[in-house]
């Protein structure tokens, strides 16, 4: 009983301090003037750019009345504001590419919206995006092959310069590779439609470059290749030499991030190169207005504080893409790292925004059947053999009794 | 019996009888009220995606999830894994069990509990504690390549069985050491003696003495490692990674990545109904071990380790059996002791040992985490605390109804309300707890306050995870209670609540305490349910270390799991000084 009575003084004791820090009282007055949906890493490298902050002092809302919500990854973004559909409680939702926006057009989350900052963004994005402008177009880059070149270089596999797909598995390069989980991840999304438009789809009579089936290449590199669920996950993979996986799945900007930095070149950035030309997937990210966003004006204003120059500036140095602002600066050390869409030869013209939407699904699908793991049943049948022979020899002896 | 006693009874009985009733109804209208509100009604809204379509019933969903080949092999999949974690937990398990039932020796009791601290741990620390131990450049890989000079680690446990398998065997392998030590100790060693005598064999005597009075218990353990393998959720949907999924990875993934209610709430129904089967099974059987148990002394003869005294051979068997006891034990702390290791450990070479703690103050993390790691420390508390009070009150008006002691007088057997209850309370244990935060989000979020309500809804989601497991250990101490001393207050006039007060509150105290503070742990390490309604400033400390679980270095998270496991070990603490904790469901 005393014993007892001392642990309930314990947990009181416990509840006491908490008194003080209690949820309700801090928030639940607030009162937002805006929300906005974005992922992790906008703007957040090196160090996080102060986006609240910024756009406070641009539009006078005060720090506290705005608020960023970083999800996970861009499909979170859209997952939420899909569930919130009804009844919105973000304004403004960044991050969503051009792959993302079949599904917030079809889901009707967004709200078109003709920003008067757009004629400083540059065309073709915009007709690639989303000619209604339910998404902006805030950046670009390309996928690309993110090489340590300290751990694998020219010199060790001269066919680097000119690579194609399927000398990845030949010289077995992809026993060195880490590609993100297409279904959670956008550069591993990038990188499977890559595989499909080089290599085609033979049952959608897609016949990409190379007029094979992408299903092959992955099938064969299946059991080489490392999977990781986020870009991040994937560059500690990268990054740690006990992994030995020195080709991640990343942007043709990524170099740049070392270049600027640190002056550090080693890190280079591929392409492949099948019918001699350079080849990749574009990815375009864009934001939105939401379609019944709460506080619409807000939204509208820091949609046209987003692509403008000043913020824009910030794009290269600090979400590490290229700004989709014309006039937008991009330091010097990107042209000497990164990889300029501009001179690459994209490959989402092969597969049309039409095939796209309505495969998008079914291609995951395939994908995530190539690589479900086999399960063993072997561990399975020893054991039930084990369970039933010892079963029938404890049952035949009780007959006999 | 005699008339003035029983016409006595029954004046007092009347006066009694309206306030036992109005205690009765008042319990029965917040049980019912909350059940409906925040677990049925809910579901129901998500049953409507699975059944209906355009307001016509349809299994059409059902065939569509049956007939895709992940589903399937995640259906597949869960069982395989489940069925083989159990076999190995019973492999490695019950000679532990018979070592710790049999032998005496200093620390004994230090031993086991310490065996059970995995049970009670987050399923993020676990995860975290795995990722330190057997990583590609973890711990045991390190060791293993150094010794055997080769570059290829031992083990991968990413995206393979192996490394799924051993985390739930080190999840689980104390529910089965601590079910069966009872067995061992119960069984009837009169009738092996009395066998010896007559010259059976040894291996006879064991199949027909020894193992029909384990078999038992045996099967509960299993069932019960069984379910909870069966609904892994955290470990699997990391160290699978795409390969390998159990049908609640499935279900995350269908709703929450893909948003196709449509298939993961049939996927969700199909879960649901293995899992009733498998509990319903679980609780005959529990029943069944119960009533073998009653009544039997343990007679198990102890041993103490006397190495001088044992022949060459037995010397032999009992070196080998503390070497396996002392493997088991670095098998089962070397994760948590990794953690702890961690937390210490710059992960550059610039920043201080204490940096991870001193981490927990500062906001750097902040676009990560959403909020200071302190808040989410503190935020884990109160939740945890506030879902303890309601639990316990859950709790104790579930008990109000099960045992009315009025009908236990007349009848003398139990109301057919306690038989609908049980039944009332499998339902949230058996779904997952994917479904019950969906569920709760779809029902509620329209209502303009959800917003900033949210950590209602996160404490709520806890209180459904929790209410099953405090019921039982509440309703276990409370079946001890010997009838006849009620029936002895009431006949000398108590009343209802004089009873209560101070015949039944005493003797549940324990009881009441140990479920409360289970429920406490439970909500601690809750990952699930919390990660899909968290929002803001509303994260624990489970989300905290999971979301860091990519960035660059461990320390932090390592820290965060760190002072998890002191709480989680802390409230394990009080339950052994308290009572036995009831690992069984």
């Amino acid at each position: 009983m005393k014993r007892a009575l001392i642990v309930c003084l314990f947990i009181f004791l416990f509840l006491i301090p908490l008194c003080y820090s209690t949820p309700i009282n801090t928030s639940a007055a607030t009162d937002y003037k805006l929300t906005i949906y974005t992922y992790q890493s906008l703007l957040n490298e090196p160090v996080s750019f102060d986006l609240v902050g910024a756009f406070s002092n641009h539009s006078g809302i005060p720090k506290e009345e705005i608020q960023l919500l970083r999800l996970d990854d861009s499909n979170q973004i859209l997952s939420r504001a899909i569930l919130e559909k009804d009844n919105p409680t973000a304004d403004v939702l960044i991050g969503l590419d051009n792959i993302l926006v079949f599904k917030s057009k079809s889901e009707n989350i967004l709200k078109s919206y003709n920003s008067p900052v757009l004629s400083n963004i540059s065309s073709s994005l915009i007709e690639n995006l989303d000619p209604d402008h339910y998404l902006l177009p805030y950046d670009y880059g390309v996928i690309a092959l993110w090489v340590d070149t300290n751990r694998l270089n020219v010199s060790t596999v001269p066919e680097l310069d000119s690579l194609t797909l399927n000398d990845i598995l030949d010289l077995d390069l992809d026993k060195k590779m880490v590609v993100e989980n297409p279904i959670f991840s956008s550069p591993g999304l990038g990188f499977l439609l890559w595989t499909i438009a080089v290599l085609g789809d033979s049952s959608l009579d897609i016949s990409g470059l190379l007029e094979s089936d992408w299903r092959d290449w992955w099938e064969e590199a299946n059991k080489d290749l490392r999977i990781a669920s986020s870009w991040s996950e994937a560059f500690d993979i990268w990054y740690s030499e006990e992994a030995d996986r020195p080709i991640m799945i990343s942007y043709g900007t990524s170099p740049a991030y070392s270049a600027c930095l640190y002056d550090d070149y080693s890190a280079v950035a591929y392409l492949t190169h099948e019918n001699s030309s350079d080849n990749s997937w574009l990815q375009i990210e864009g934001l939105g207005l939401v379609n019944g966003a709460p506080n619409e004006e807000n939204a509208k204003m820091f949609i046209d504080w987003f692509l403008s120059k000043e913020l824009q500036d910030k794009i290269a140095t600090h979400n590490w893409m290229y700004p989709a602002n014309k006039y937008a600066e991009v330091p010097e050390c990107f042209a000497n790292s990164a990889i300029n869409p501009d001179t690459v030869d994209i490959l989402n013209n092969l597969i049309s925004l039409e095939i796209l939407e309505n495969n998008l699904d079914f291609w995951l699908d395939e994908w995530e059947e190539i690589f479900a793991g086999e399960i063993p049943y072997s561990g399975l049948v020893i054991t039930f053999s084990a369970l039933f022979v010892t079963a029938f020899i404890y049952l035949r002896k009780k007959k006999k009794q | 019996m005699t008339f003035p006693s029983f016409s006595l009874k029954k004046r007092i009985g009347t006066k009694d009888e309206v306030l036992n009733k109005v205690i009765i109804a008042t319990a029965s209208l917040v049980i019912v009220l909350f059940f409906l509100l925040f677990f049925y009604v809910p579901l129901t809204k998500i049953l409507k995606f699975s059944f209906i379509e355009q307001g016509k019933i349809t299994l059409e969903y059902f065939s569509d999830v049956i007939n895709s080949p992940m589903n399937r092999s995640a259906l597949i999949f869960s069982f395989y894994q489940a069925f083989l974690s159990t076999i190995i937990c019973l492999v490695i398990g019950i000679p532990a069990s018979y070592f710790l039932a049999k032998y005496e020796f200093r620390g004994k009791k230090v031993l086991i509990n310490l065996l059970t601290i995995p049970f009670v741990l987050p399923p993020i620390v676990v995860l975290l504690g795995f990722i330190i131990t057997y990583d590609a450049n973890g711990w045991v890989n390190t060791i293993w390549q150094t010794i055997s000079g080769s570059n290829n680690p031992l083990i991968n446990i990413f995206g393979s069985i192996e490394g799924i398998l051993i985390a739930h065997i080190f999840y689980n392998i104390s529910v089965i050491i601590r079910i069966t030590i009872p067995a061992w100790e119960n069984i009837d060693y009169d009738l092996i003696d009395v066998a010896k005598t007559l010259g059976t064999s040894k291996w006879r005597r064991f199949r027909k003495i020894i193992f029909p009075q384990i078999f038992n218990h045996i099967v509960s353990a299993s069932l019960l490692v069984f379910i909870y393998a069966f609904n892994s959720f955290a470990i699997v949907l990391y160290l699978g990674q795409v390969r390998f999924q159990t049908l609640e990875v499935r279900i995350y993934k269908e709703m929450v990545r893909s948003l196709d209610f449509q298939s993961g709430t049939a996927l969700a129904v199909i879960q649901l109904i293995i899992n009733t089967l498998i509990i319903v099974f679980y609780l005959v059987s529990e029943k069944r071990t119960r009533r073998m148990a009653m009544g039997k002394e343990k007679s198990l003869k102890k041993e103490k380790i006397n190495f001088r005294k044992y022949s060459t051979g037995k010397k032999l068997v009992v070196f080998i059996s503390i070497i396996y006891m002392i493997s088991l034990f670095i098998f089962t702390f070397a994760p948590i002791l990794a953690i702890i290791i961690e937390s210490f450990k710059p992960a550059v070479e610039s920043v201080s040992s204490f940096w991870g703690y001193g981490q927990l103050f500062s906001t750097e993390y902040n676009s990560y985490l959403h909020s200071a790691p302190l808040r989410m420390l503190l935020n884990t508390l109160w939740f945890a605390s506030l879902n303890m009070i309601i639990t316990i009150l859950i709790s104790l008006s579930l008990l109000f109804i099960i045992r009315n002691r009025f009908q236990r007088l007349r009848k003398y057997k139990t109301s057919r309300v306690e038989g609908m209850i049980s039944y009332l309370i499998l339902l949230p244990m058996a779904t997952s707890s994917i479904t019950l935060a969906v569920g709760l989000f779809l029902q509620f979020r329209t209502f303009s306050w959800y917003n900033n309500a949210v950590w209602v809804f996160i404490i709520l989601a806890h209180v459904l995870i929790s209410v099953p497991f405090a019921t039982r250990s509440i309703l276990a101490s409370y079946n001890r209670i010997d009838v006849e001393l009620l029936n002895v207050a009431s006949t000398l006039g108590a009343s209802r609540l004089r009873i209560f007060a101070k015949i039944e509150l005493p003797l549940i105290l324990k009881g009441l305490i140990v479920g409360g503070i289970f429920s406490f742990a439970i909500s601690l390490g809750e990952f699930g349910a919390t990660n899909f309604l968290v929002k803001t400033e509303y994260g624990t400390l489970s989300v905290g270390i999971y979301n860091l679980f990519g960035s660059h270095t461990l320390q932090l998270p390592a820290a965060m799991a760190s002072i998890l496991i002191l709480i989680t070990i802390l409230c394990f603490i009080m339950i052994q000084k308290i009572g036995d904790i009831d690992l069984k469901v």
